[in-house]
């Protein structure tokens, strides 16, 4: 390992904007998470009336699992970068 | 077969056993029984999308049937999430823990033994079975080029076979020789994914994809959770890049970059991949193809779909296609052949198996007696096809089971680890520390769950296959693991009282 990786472990939160951005990708892992559940639900009791029509529900869940992808893209790369 | 000892294990300024006391007998066999450092960012990447690659190609189209492109769509996206958290997860690991051994370290470090082997023994079970899916999928795509109208099944197992030497003999040979033909023949396979796409894009409708109704009216939301099984196979394999970390130059920096960068590549060839294959063709008849009155599985399917649309009947373009197809299934055949030769090995340096299965070749340092071993059973089960034409979709489902259960081991091991010795990670930690890992926990369960509601019914077998691992742990490894291992050696530096005489 070179003595600049040495100074500063790979992975570290470096910068405020980074921060913000890893706080709002977890939370919007946690509504994955609890999207996937109600869509387990959904399965097995399918007469829930969750006020949305299927179209919603399935441009609902595409947009939350295309941000979750998205914002963890963005930060893992931004934790993967050489520091300088 | 390892009579010159060479200083390579201790050759890194970085390498974690640098710094512990070592007997001169220990020593001796770690530097008999290390591996070269030659791997770098393209190197992982390469390994990483190879090793994958081979799940655009076949594999996923079996969670089309009964299902639908949106439910395949909305299940496929779960799986990228869940691998996208699961490798910068691992990657803390993998980095923190640089062994061949992967799971079995974390396993082994965080708990016990007996863990180690749980983990080590899934990621075995993983990597065999993806092996022996590919490698028939790789015949199954020759017998379809040599008679595309009745692919027959004895030239697809002959050619399974003759694939299985040519990568003994390659991996054999050396690792930089193997990554160096890694990357052209990843080039070569997403070469394919793009020539399927233009060709797709020829005969695409939107109203294939977005089908009214959007789910299945019988099935509704139940048809993505059946989806999800078949939608693992798009990505499950890419963490035997973990293995690598032994063998990769600067692993702290190589191995999360790679990784990451690996997956966002996957991500983009799968949903590009469903998009046209699904837009081309109905879903159903890119699952399975009915033959004397039987729905049988469809093992080549992107090829059907070229020769089923109008530009199809250009020869040139079926043949050409199907030629460069055989790059993404061998690309993938050799990262996985790289991933059950890398955990027979290392678990039979530790002790865990039979101990001829971690020797290395004197000159060049690669595990030839593991690479035998696995490579023996594979051609085996290749043979046993001819009686079980349901293998492919069996090995695939067993592979992805066994994938999850060390998925969520590892995460278990992770929290364990980051508690009790938290400067383990000070090379790597990952992004969104806690809720990731949490993530990729809950993602897997989900996952795991839906076997309960599939119709190929593979939880007996894996159950067996534990079972039998388990006995020939208690009754015959336990009181044999060799301490000079590396995954044994910082187990029991980090934990001292456990470096007494094994029971």
């Amino acid at each position: 390992m070179n003595r600049r990786a040495r100074e500063q472990p790979v992975g570290s939160s470096g910068s405020g904007l980074l921060l913000v951005l890893e706080y709002v990708t977890g939370c919007v892992l946690v509504l994955v998470v609890l999207a996937l559940a109600c869509l387990t639900l959904a399965a097995y009791v399918p007469k829930i009336d969750w006020g949305l029509t299927e179209a919603q529900q399935v441009v609902g869940i595409l947009g939350l699992l295309t941000a979750g992808l998205a914002l963890v893209s963005i930060v893992a790369l931004l934790h993967t970068r050489r520091r300088t | 077969m390892h009579e010159s000892p060479r200083p390579a294990a201790s050759a890194n300024p970085d390498d974690p056993l640098l710094s512990a006391d070592l007997a001169p007998e220990d020593r001796a066999y770690l530097a008999d029984h290390a591996l070269k450092k030659p791997l770098r960012v393209l190197d992982i990447w390469a390994l990483g999308v190879g090793a994958v690659i081979t799940g655009e190609y076949f594999g996923w189209n079996l969670g089309l049937n009964g299902n639908g492109p949106v439910a395949m769509l909305i299940a496929s996206l779960v799986v990228c999430l869940l691998y996208l958290t699961w490798v910068l997860a691992l990657s803390e690991l993998s980095v923190a823990m640089p062994f061949a051994g992967g799971p079995l370290a974390y396993g082994r470090r965080a708990v016990d033994p007996s863990l180690g082997f749980v983990m080590g023994w899934s990621m075995y079970l993983e990597c065999q079975f993806a092996t022996i899916a590919t490698a028939l999928a790789t015949g199954g795509y020759i017998a379809f080029l040599l008679n595309p109208d009745h692919p027959d099944p004895h030239v697809q197992v002959w050619a399974a076979l003759g694939t299985v030497a040519v990568f003994l003999v390659l991996h054999i040979w050396g690792v930089k020789e193997q990554s160096a033909a890694m990357v052209w023949m990843t080039y070569g396979a997403i070469l394919g994914l793009v020539i399927f796409w233009v060709a797709a894009a020829t005969h695409f409708s939107w109203d294939r994809i977005w089908t009214h109704p959007l789910l299945p009216a019988a099935k509704g939301w139940k048809s993505v959770l059946d989806a999800v099984p078949y939608a693992l196979w798009w990505l499950v394999i890419i963490e035997t890049v973990a293995l690598a970390a032994e063998e990769a130059h600067e692993p702290q920096r190589t191995i999360p970059r790679g990784l990451v960068w690996a997956q966002l590549t996957l991500i983009v060839l799968v949903v590009l991949t469903w998009l046209f294959a699904c837009g081309a063709m109905d879903s159903q008849e890119i699952a399975v193809t009915v033959r004397d009155g039987r729905e049988e599985p469809v093992n080549y399917p992107l090829a059907k779909i070229i020769r089923a649309i109008p530009v199809g009947r250009s020869k040139l373009l079926v043949y050409g296609f199907g030629g460069i197809a055989l790059f993404g299934m061998i690309a993938s055949y050799h990262g996985m052949v790289f991933g059950t030769s890398r955990q027979t090995f290392a678990m039979g340096r530790a002790g865990y198996l039979p101990g001829f299965l971690g020797s290395v070749h004197a000159t060049r340092r690669t595990p030839v007696a593991s690479l035998l071993a696995t490579s023996f059973i594979t051609a085996a089960c290749v043979v046993a096809n001819l009686r079980f034409p349901n293998a492919i979709a069996v090995a695939v489902l067993v592979s992805t089971l066994t994938a999850l259960i060390w998925y969520i081991l590892a995460m278990g091991c992770l929290f364990v680890l980051r508690r009790r010795e938290p400067a383990l990670f000070g090379r790597y930690r990952t992004p969104v520390h806690r809720v990731l890992p949490v993530t990729v926990v809950l993602l897997s369960a989900f996952a795991a769950y839906v076997y309960s509601g599939i119709d190929v019914k593979v939880i007996p077998l894996t159950a067996l296959l534990y079972a039998i691992a388990l006995i020939w742990f208690w009754f015959f490894a336990h009181g044999k693991l060799r301490k000079a291992a590396p995954e044994e050696l910082t187990a029991r530096q980090s934990t001292p009282g456990l470096d007494e005489p094994n029971p």
